[in-house]
């Protein structure tokens, strides 16, 4: 009975160490909850706030891109990708945003600013 | 004996299987390492037609129309008619004729009580016909014949330009071109029609373009 006693409490420790881990990892996940709730300029504060105390990673990155391109801040947005890709080169889901957002960029410059005199593509039946 | 040893093995496996279970739980919750989220990416920005009192339109500036046909009334009846619906705001024709875009702006500044708050709705519409022979063979009286037959390609520009009467700023200008070969000579309404339409959707969805939402994925440690 005492050997089961010391089993679920090692368990249990072991769970909260594995999950709970250090107090950036909780900011972390309360931030993104923050984002997917639609709280994009709260969760980068947070973020901010993670990377100000000396917490860097490639997902802090990522996530403050995301955050800046829904405030509409595509050119900070492309250096945080590329910093995030240069903690992680590999990441897929870091080098899928990376591109979306490459392309919206490509487009804005091939379409020129909003309201500026540009010609229109031809059609041609 | 049996039951002693029964007694302490039951809450021994039971034990073990919740251990486990939490274990893969928080293993799982813990793993999943990125989240689904979406986000509004910026498409072309709509003007804010609502912030704006009176928008007035000043007839287009035509240039080498076809002969022998006039496309005023197709045209006024788009920007007077079609388009306040599309707007949901109502827009004013005013006479300005015979005068360059930007005598226009003047024009209709200094002819306004109050230029505030007030767009001007100016632009070109540019014909483009090309017309040349080409033989090809024509049903006449029964027989086949080679004949000389008219073709002509069509191409046409149309530039809209929207001013703030009262700072003189352009909050829109852009211009849409549209090309049609093989026209019909005998037909030019149908010919001007068909290019104009294609360039009315796309003027229109310039002038009210909404946000758009992509995927992104945020990342957890």
């Amino acid at each position: 009975m005492r050997l089961l006693k010391i089993l679920l409490i090692v368990t249990l420790v072991l769970a909260f160490t594995f999950c709970s881990g250090k107090r950036y990892k909780t900011e972390l996940s309360f931030a993104n909850k923050l984002a997917k709730d639609g709280l994009w300029k709260e969760a980068y504060m947070r973020w901010q706030r993670v990377q100000t105390a000396g917490h860097d990673s490639a997902a802090l990155h990522n996530n403050m891109a995301v955050a800046l391109e829904q405030m509409g801040k595509p050119r900070e947005a492309q250096k945080e990708y590329e910093q995030a890709l240069k903690m992680a080169p590999g990441n897929q889901n870091i080098t899928r945003n990376y591109d979306r957002l490459k392309r919206f960029l490509d487009i804005k410059k091939r379409r020129g600013k909003y309201g500026t005199k540009k010609k229109d593509k031809e059609n041609e039946k | 004996m049996k039951s002693k040893h029964m007694r302490i093995r039951i809450p021994a496996l039971a034990a073990v299987v919740v251990a486990c279970l939490v274990l893969s739980l928080t293993f799982v919750g813990c793993s999943n390492k990125f989240m689904e989220v979406r986000i509004e990416v910026p498409g072309y920005k709509g003007i804010d037609f609502a912030k704006y009192d009176r928008l007035l339109y000043a007839d287009l500036i035509v240039e080498s129309t076809p002969k022998g046909y006039n496309p005023e009334t197709e045209v006024r009846e788009f920007f007077l008619k079609d388009l306040p619906g599309i707007l949901s705001k109502d827009i004013e024709a005013v006479d300005a004729k015979g005068k360059t875009a930007d005598e226009k702006i003047e024009w209709a500044k200094q002819n306004q009580k109050d230029p505030g708050g007030t767009l001007l709705i100016t632009g070109k519409l540019v014909f483009d016909v090309k017309t040349r022979s080409k033989v090809e063979e024509v049903k006449e009286h029964g027989k086949r014949v080679k004949r000389f037959v008219k073709l002509q390609n069509w191409g046409l520009v149309l530039e809209v330009v929207m001013t703030e009467l009262e700072t003189g700023k352009k909050i829109f200008e852009k211009e849409f071109k549209e090309k049609m070969a093989g026209a019909d000579v005998k037909n030019p309404k149908y010919n001007f029609e068909a290019l104009f339409f294609k360039q009315n959707s796309r003027l229109q969805k310039e002038l009210t373009s909404a946000k758009r939402t992509q995927r992104r994925y945020l990342l957890r440690d």
